[in-house]
Order: structure tokens, then sequence, then C-alpha cells
């Protein structure tokens, strides 16, 4: 009897604590989400103050169509880009709620694919008669490498490739005709998306051919997160490395969600 | 007969000064964000058809999106083969023919083929074309309205 109550007592501590740490993980996630939209909302003042600045000053960058030529060199958008990581949720959300589809989100846009390192591909429509008018013209479908050209467009290409994400993961590690190699080199293609999944293997402890922490190194050096892999490796310690960024890379998963 | 003939000097007179008026005023512009000389320093004909703004951009009001629309590779300007592809895609044709207010739906322009940097709608009755994140202009029926040596340069391509 008194054993029973002692397994039903450690029974219910050990979910009290469960709830708890979630508890913790969610609002400490909460709060690096909220600290983030709160700079991001102070950089935008200055991004739209820059831009009516460019206006306003005669500068001929108001003449240009090109998001790409009206940023150079503007230091609010650098700001934007070095917030990292934990502002790539927020600044998504804010594409995704937002009725438009103009400069600023484009901004967005542009801000996250240079945090991320990696372009991310709008699915296109191909019908026959795209295909002939493009040969008709000395072009094949391989010369095609549009992305993607409006926020909402980016929007729908990022949430495409999020959400494919954790599949595509799963089906790499499971494909038996792939090494090792190929394994390593194709989920490194998945880009700072994968981490939270890779992350989520490395505290399973899982038995696999992967050397997961070796990979995520890789992909934190190749994406920009991390200068120099040999540099690194000699002070890389994984457990406090997650221990640092869980919560920054977890926000990512929320896309996915 | 005196009074008819006058009364005909008078119309053909009205009718000289309206399109004079017309003629010296293609630029006439209305609450313009910069000085005249700054347009002028662009284009040759233009008149003002809506305020500016940075909700949308020349492609976006050439497609009729309404968005900033800025193909993502592009960067500062599209490449002929960029273009070209980008508006098959968006289920238009590229024309070999010179470009006409009957058959065009959009002119390319930029200061060489494969730096394409500014777009105009075409329709039957106008060339209208958004600046940048300035103000819209109608240029009439200019397909050609921009000056060479100008960042929007010459026109490079149409699609219908």
């Amino acid at each position: 009897m008194n054993q029973k109550i002692k397994r039903f007592g450690f029974g219910i501590i050990s979910v009290c604590a469960t709830i708890l740490i979630v508890t913790l993980l969610l609002h400490n996630q909460q709060d690096i989400y909220a600290k983030t939209l709160n700079k991001i909302d102070a950089i935008t003042l200055e991004i739209n103050s820059n831009i009516n600045k460019m206006i306003s000053s005669r500068d001929v960058k108001s003449f240009s169509s090109s998001p790409y030529t009206i940023v150079e060199g503007n230091q609010s958008y650098k700001d934007l880009v070095s917030l990292g990581v934990p502002a790539i949720k927020p600044l998504y959300d804010k594409i995704n709620q937002s009725k438009h589809s103009g400069l600023l989100e484009y901004i967005y846009a542009m801000a996250i694919e240079e945090i991320m390192s990696q372009n991310y591909i709008l699915q296109l429509d191909v019908d026959e008669e795209k295909i002939n008018e493009l040969q008709k013209n000395g072009y094949s479908l391989r010369d095609v490498e549009y992305s993607w050209a409006t926020a909402k467009e980016f929007e729908q290409a990022f949430s495409d490739f999020m959400k494919e994400l954790p599949k595509k993961y799963e089906d790499i590690k499971n494909d038996s005709t792939l090494n090792v190699e190929k394994k390593t080199f194709k989920v490194t293609e998945l880009g700072l998306g994968v981490i939270p999944y890779l992350i989520q293997d490395i505290q399973n402890d899982l038995n696999s051919s992967l050397d997961y922490e070796n990979l995520l190194m890789e992909i934190l050096v190749e994406r920009n997160q991390m200068k120099d892999l040999s540099e690194k490796s000699k002070n890389f310690v994984v457990d406090d490395w997650i221990k640092q960024n869980y919560e920054e890379y977890n926000l990512l998963k929320m896309i996915a969600e | 007969m005196r009074r008819m003939s006058k009364l005909f000097s008078i119309s053909i007179i009205t009718v000289f000064l309206f399109l004079a008026t017309f003629m010296i005023d293609n630029k006439k512009v209305e609450a313009l964000y910069y000085p005249d000389s700054y347009y002028d320093a662009v284009s040759w004909i233009y008149q003002y058809q809506a305020p500016y703004t940075w909700s949308y951009n020349c492609l976006g009001w050439a497609t009729g999106s309404m968005t900033f629309e800025w193909p993502s590779n592009w960067g500062n300007g599209g490449t002929k083969q960029q273009v070209d592809s980008y508006m098959i895609f968006k289920g238009y044709k590229v024309s070999n023919l010179s470009p006409s207010l009957k058959s065009t739906r959009i002119i390319s322009y930029g200061p060489s083929v494969n730096n394409i940097t500014h777009f105009s709608k075409v329709t039957p009755t106008a060339v209208t074309a958004k600046w940048g994140s300035l103000e819209r202009f109608t240029h009439f029926i200019s397909i050609d309205p921009y000056y060479a040596n100008s960042d929007y340069g010459l026109s490079r391509g149409n699609y219908f």
C-alpha cells in the first residue's frame, strides 16, 4: 500500500515537473518572441523614416523599383538582419498578417532570406503553353531562375518549404539508397530550418549512421551562424550550444505547425 | 455671312489655343513631390496620375498586382532572359515586333538590354507608369517617353 502511494506520489511529481518544464520553455519562447517583435517594431520605424528621408532628400534611389537598390547601404535594414534567427518567426508573422504586399513586407522577406542564408522557391504553375512560349524565344525551363516576386509569394514559398521540411528530413534519414555522405549533404541543404529537428535527435540520442553533432556544426557554418568550422569546432560544445539556442531555433518549428 | 466667318475664325483660334495648351502643358504636374526638373531629367512627356507611394512599384502597376513586385533574383535590374521568362510565367507572350498601343500590354525599359529597371502598362489609349517610390504618370501615347541616358533608358522589350 505504502509503495503504491509512493509510486503515485512520484507519478504526480513527474507529471508536475514535466508540465513546469514545458511551461517554462514555452514562456521563454514567448519571451524571446515578444522581445524580438519589439525590436523589429523599433527598426521598422527606422526603416520607414529612412525611406521617407530617401524620398525627401531627392535621392536617385526614389526612382528605382528594385527593393535591392532601395535598401543598399541602409543601416536599419542591416540592424533587422542582425537580429538573427529569433527574428524569423515574428518577421514571417508580420508578412502573413499584413493586408499589403508592399515595400516594407518585401524588406521583411529579404531579411528572412538573408538571415537564413537561403533562397526559397515558389512552385510555379508550368503548363505546355508556357513551355512552348519559352522554347519559341530560345529558352528552356532550366533557364527559369524565378524564386518569388512579392512578399506574399515569398510567404507562400517559405511556409511551403518549412512545412515540407520535417518529412524531407525523415525521408533522407530513412533512405537506404543514400550513403552517409549523401545524407549529410542533403540534410545540410535543408538549412537552418532543420536544426530544431536535429536538436531533437541529438537530445534523444538516436542511433544513426549520421553524426548529428557534426551535421549541426556544418549547417551553422554554411548558413553563416558560425564563422569557421575548424576554429569553432575546438570550442564547440553541443550541449552548451543547445542550451543557449534551443528556444530561438524552436521558434522556427512553429512556422511548420 | 461676315458673322459666320467671324464665328468660324474664333472657333479655329479656340481649337488652336486648346491644342497649344495641351502641347505646352504635356508635362503639367499636380502635387509632385520633387521639383519639375527632377522629372524633366527622366522623361520628356509625362502627366501626373496618382500620388507617390511605396505600396506598389512599376511592375506591380504594369501587371495589375498593385504590389511591390520584383523577382528576388533580379537584384538592381533584370536581364532580358530573366524578364522574358518571368513574363511568360505570368501568362504574357514575348513580342518581337515594335510595341504598339493596340497589341502591347507591358513594355520593359532599361539602360541596356540586360539591365531592365522599369516597366509601363499599355492600353489602347495610353502608356502609364509608376516611377519607383514616386508618383504614377501617364505618358500619353509615347512608347519611349524616357531619355536614353536616364535610369529608365529606352524600351527594351514588349509583352502581350
